[in-house]
């Protein structure tokens, strides 16, 4: 690491309670997406929130519980909204405290870049490598369209969040980032596929007579889409590509 | 003309009598679109109904009730499907005669050359140029598809056809063809754009509020068009191009006043470009060997990716209703098909991926059933049985009379938010009750 990169580092290395100060009633926040959940972050802002009003939070599938949404189970402090419902998600949205932001997710960054800003982005990253980048890549997705549309970027350094190469996007260099805090370094929140149900694995048959030497695959998360992993692992198949949204244990496999 | 193509003419000019025996009981028979109607071959394979069984009739947008439908009142030799359905499908419909294939209009040409086979293709085409080309350019949406496509293909002369420019795919080369007949040489559909109602008149000058100068416009076969149409040319508005699925006389009106230029296009330049043509003779003499316009195949025209390539499109589309969530039905009441999904979520979608461009589907508030009561058209959710022609998440702008609102990248409580505030005002509190109910309605909504 050179020391100029160093340098900057240690300038903006603060504390989630420092950062947690820093927001304001009326502020918008993205947090990380999927499972770069920024979880000491959140903790910190969290103890904040009797004193915050009208804060706007959205993320792309919420992986964790966010505490500051524990911390209001009135919804009288923030808003939470997702890009992408995930399971939990889906069980705070029967509760009302968590609305869906309906899109077609090619479409995200470039409405993100014309419609939406963000007062402060939270981002959990890989540390920082030898030129001065910190990685997301396990969560590219709309992360740098909200980098560009935020006022305050802020990254939650975690030493298990692999390093993806691109692409493109897939990290941010420290001198865009205006805030440096160093998390808890907690596992990232593991999903093994769920298992196959019989009819999961008779539509799976099905669909294996569609493919091909050369298909380009996409595959999902899921029992069926796990079951297809496997038969397509167990085939002759050749020469499969892969172009998803969601790379999964299969591509691995396969 | 060559002597060629003079004699190659001869060889497969034919009676519609004769052309039609090669339709067999089981074929799939393709008519040509919107004003081109095949009326002489039409009326010869009517006689022929009594020994043909089972035979597919289709086209794109029926001008006229077929012979071969009143023929069969029992649609016991003929099934007619529309891709489009207008206003004589829709009629035909209701008394179960014809029935809709749902398709996203830009797809229609790719969908024709992967799955469907025809046997013979019926085309109304302009008499033969001296290169040996037959005309179709007022109805060039899927015909070249469906020529590639068709076993036997047999063109209608109808000397009011006039000869339009490409584009690509326009005309056809004798070469192609395996016969020929002369027809009746009746004149084209007249059809006028809809007298605009008082929604439709407000709506427009709420569209006017957004339109500029170098935007790309588009037109449909609606009220609301002919009340934005007219707005535009008593506008000043300048530079304007047009780049649309259907052209009207207003581009030919707006081309002639100067509003529109085409000067700012980045494809197509000084060209007004289209898939079909439908107006008055007026329109039909001015496409004739006018190099301003430029007819193309609706995978070109429709094709998001190219309708994305000027900058500030304003695309404009009717629906017919609207749910609290965002998602635009344009083509059925319930289960009742009223029209079809035609290019509007192409256009839709081209016109969010133009640099400065806006894609707007607007809907008076309100409508009055058969026995007089008013509904609001924006409804808590979709009424059971009605199509999705934009679903929320590709919707961009919406406007009724009351208002015109962006609901891209908009949570559900703020989409409810935005549409309840455009509803007619009488709906308005059960629209936020049902909000309410559904958990899209949030603290900040209620201050």
């Amino acid at each position: 690491m050179s020391d100029i990169e160093m340098w900057e580092y240690k300038q903006k290395l603060t504390t989630p309670e420092k950062v947690a100060e820093m927001v304001k009633s009326g502020d918008r926040l993205f947090y990380g997406e999927f499972v770069l959940f920024p979880e000491a972050l959140d903790a910190a802002l969290a103890k904040r929130i009797p004193e915050l009003y009208n804060l706007d939070l959205r993320s792309v599938c919420f992986t964790r519980m966010p505490q500051i949404v524990a911390a209001d189970p009135k919804r009288e402090h923030v808003i939470m909204n997702d890009y992408h419902f995930s399971a939990l998600s889906r069980k705070l949205h029967d509760n009302n405290l968590c609305n869906y932001v309906s899109i077609v997710y090619h479409q995200g960054p470039r409405f993100i870049k014309k419609y939406v800003d963000y007062d402060v982005v939270f981002l959990t990253t890989s540390p920082m490598d030898p030129r001065g980048y910190f990685n997301y890549g396990l969560a590219n997705s709309v992360t740098s369209a909200a980098i560009a549309k935020g006022k305050k970027i802020v990254i939650e350094v975690n030493e298990h969040v692999p390093y993806c190469l691109g692409g493109n996007q897939e990290s941010v260099h420290i001198s865009r980032v205006d805030y440096i805090v160093e998390g808890k370094n907690s596992l990232l929140p593991q999903v093994p596929p769920a298992p196959p149900t019989d009819t999961d694995r008779k539509i799976a048959e099905h669909i294996m007579k569609e493919i091909e030497d050369g298909t380009c695959l996409q595959l999902g998360i899921g029992g069926l889409p796990n079951v297809i992993g496997q038969m397509i692992a167990d085939s002759d198949l050749k020469d499969i590509g892969i172009h998803t949204e969601m790379l999964v244990d299969s591509c691995v496999d396969l | 003309m060559s002597e060629e193509f003079k004699s190659k003419y001869q060889e497969k000019l034919t009676s519609a009598a004769e052309a039609v025996q090669m339709v067999k009981s089981g074929d799939r028979v393709l008519y040509s679109e919107f004003g081109l109607f095949p009326e002489a071959l039409d009326e010869a394979l009517a006689k022929r109904a009594a020994e043909l069984r089972d035979v597919d009739v289709r086209s794109v947008y029926f001008t006229r009730v077929p012979k071969i439908v009143e023929a069969d009142p029992g649609q016991e030799h003929f099934i007619l499907n529309d891709y489009y359905f207008g206003p004589v499908s829709r009629k035909l419909g209701e008394e179960n005669l014809c029935f809709y294939i749902p398709n996203t209009y830009h797809q229609g040409p790719r969908v024709l050359k992967k799955y469907q086979e025809a046997d013979v293709s019926f085309i109304t085409v302009s008499p033969m140029d001296a290169q040996g080309f037959f005309n179709f350019g007022i109805a060039n949406s899927g015909t070249g598809a469906s020529i590639s496509k068709a076993k036997i293909i047999i063109v209608e002369v109808n000397e009011n056809v006039p000869y339009c420019l490409g584009g690509n795919q326009e005309s056809i080369h004798i070469s192609r063809v395996d016969k020929i007949v002369e027809g009746n040489n009746s004149p084209l559909p007249d059809i006028a754009l809809p007298e605009p109602t008082e929604a439709d008149n407000k709506i427009a000058d709420l569209l006017m509020r957004e339109l500029e100068d170098g935007c790309c416009i588009n037109f449909g076969i609606t009220g609301l068009h002919n009340a934005f149409g007219r707005r535009i040319a008593e506008s000043g508005i300048k530079d304007l191009g047009i780049h649309t699925e259907l052209l009207v006389e207003y581009c030919m009106d707006l081309n002639r006043s100067g509003a529109v230029t085409g000067a700012r296009k980045n494809i197509d330049k000084y060209k007004m470009t289209y898939t079909f043509a439908i107006g008055t003779r007026k329109l039909y003499d001015y496409l004739h060997q006018n190099a301003s316009c430029a007819s193309y195949p609706v995978n070109y025209i429709s094709d998001p990716r190219v309708i994305a390539m000027n900058d500030k499109v304003f695309a404009t589309y009717k629906a017919l209703e609207m749910d609290i969530f965002g998602q635009v039905s344009s083509e059925t009441i319930g289960t009742v098909q009223k029209s079809g999904s035609g290019g509007q979520l192409d256009f839709i979608m081209g016109a969010f991926n133009s640099h400065g461009g806006k894609g707007v589907v607007c809907l008076p508030s309100t409508f009055t059933d058969r026995e007089g009561v008013v509904h609001s058209t924006i409804t808590p959710t979709m009424r059971v049985g009605s199509i999705v022609t934009v679903p929320r998440s590709l919707v961009q702008y919406a406007a009724t009379e009351y208002g015109v609102v962006q609901l891209k990248s908009k949570s559900t409580w703020e989409r409810a938010e935005l549409l309840v505030s455009i509803a007619h005002p009488d709906f308005r509190d059960g629209l936020i009750r049902a909000a309410d109910e559904m958990n899209i309605w949030v603290k900040s909504n209620k201050k």
